[in-house]
């Protein structure tokens, strides 16, 4: 069994683009539909390698989320990549602030997203 | 800044904020069409974002045929045919994606959007309500058998000024790009 990525994204077809990427280089995908559901995801899965989450999304938005598993020690340590359509330093900072592993902004290219979850679940 | 110009500036930044994110697609939008009334009467998907800042408010808005979306499907997917949902849903991703694009370009001259999540519409005969806003521009690509068309509506403040000049590191990762921390 592949190391396990939670992703996160209110867009089936981004979720469904970033799980077909990492399931043909052998990892395994668990899929959240917003920021609320994605805490609800990682909770139940205790074994998540990382995370990839989105930022605009209804419910609880991915800033939100990252900063709610940095408060928390069961997640705290839990790797996080955003992947979203912002490129605002601001938003960038913020992000890194709250502990966030990496910042990529839609579209993705799969060769670049595949090296990312690579060397942070590695 | 007068207004022609700043029209200038936006149209600059919507049109090449679309082609990039089509060609990014597989997708080469054609030359801009000069008649850009109502959408076409084959035009059968229309999706919208809104947008907001202390100056500037407004939404995009894209209207074009469902196959046409459906030939900008990510190529990872392409082992199969996407169905309508999955076309609606793209459809909302490809108008988040185009208003992503044009906030960073807008980002890099010290403009700063908030953006809502998108909004997708399936049906003929769509028409399009005179204008309210400030702004109100239209932009008609021909594409391989048909038009999409992007709407860029906005209520701006007195006195909005849209720096002449971009600074790249006011956006500092861009689309594609990897930042690692």
């Amino acid at each position: 069994m592949g190391k396990k990525v939670i992703v996160i994204d209110d867009s089936q077809t981004i979720r469904e683009q970033v799980g077909t990427t990492l399931r043909q280089a052998g990892f395994e995908i668990v899929e959240a539909v917003d920021g609320a559901d994605g805490e609800a995801v990682i909770n139940r899965t205790p074994d998540a390698s990382l995370v990839i989450c989105d930022v605009n999304m209804p419910n609880k938005n991915g800033l939100e989320l990252l900063e709610g598993l940095r408060q928390n020690d069961k997640h705290k340590l839990l790797p996080v990549l955003m992947l979203t359509t912002e490129g605002q330093p601001q938003m960038i900072e913020r992000a890194r602030k709250s502990g966030a592993k990496g910042w990529l902004v839609k579209p993705f290219q799969s060769d670049l997203l595949l090296a990312a979850v690579r060397k942070l679940t590695s | 800044m007068n207004r022609e110009h700043l029209l200038e500036r936006i149209d600059s930044v919507v049109e090449t904020s679309a082609r990039a994110l089509f060609a990014a697609n597989g997708m080469a939008l054609g030359k801009l069409v000069g008649d850009t009334g109502d959408p076409p009467r084959d035009h059968d998907i229309a999706c919208s974002i809104g947008f907001t800042s202390g100056q500037i408010s407004g939404a995009v808005l894209m209207t074009t045929r469902k196959d046409i979306i459906a030939r900008s499907w990510p190529s990872e997917l392409r082992h199969r045919e996407p169905t309508e949902n999955d076309i609606c849903d793209w459809a909302g991703e490809l108008v988040n994606q185009l208003l992503g694009r044009v906030k960073n370009a807008l980002a890099r001259s010290g403009i700063t959007l908030q953006q809502c999540t998108p909004t997708v519409v399936l049906g003929w005969h769509v028409h399009r309500a005179p204008a309210s806003t400030t702004i109100a521009r239209a932009y008609a690509f021909g594409v391989e058998q048909g038009l999409l068309l992007v709407y860029f509506d906005a209520a701006i403040a007195d006195g909005f000024v849209l720096p002449e000049s971009e600074d790249p590191s006011l956006a500092s990762v861009a689309e594609g790009e990897v930042k690692l921390f």
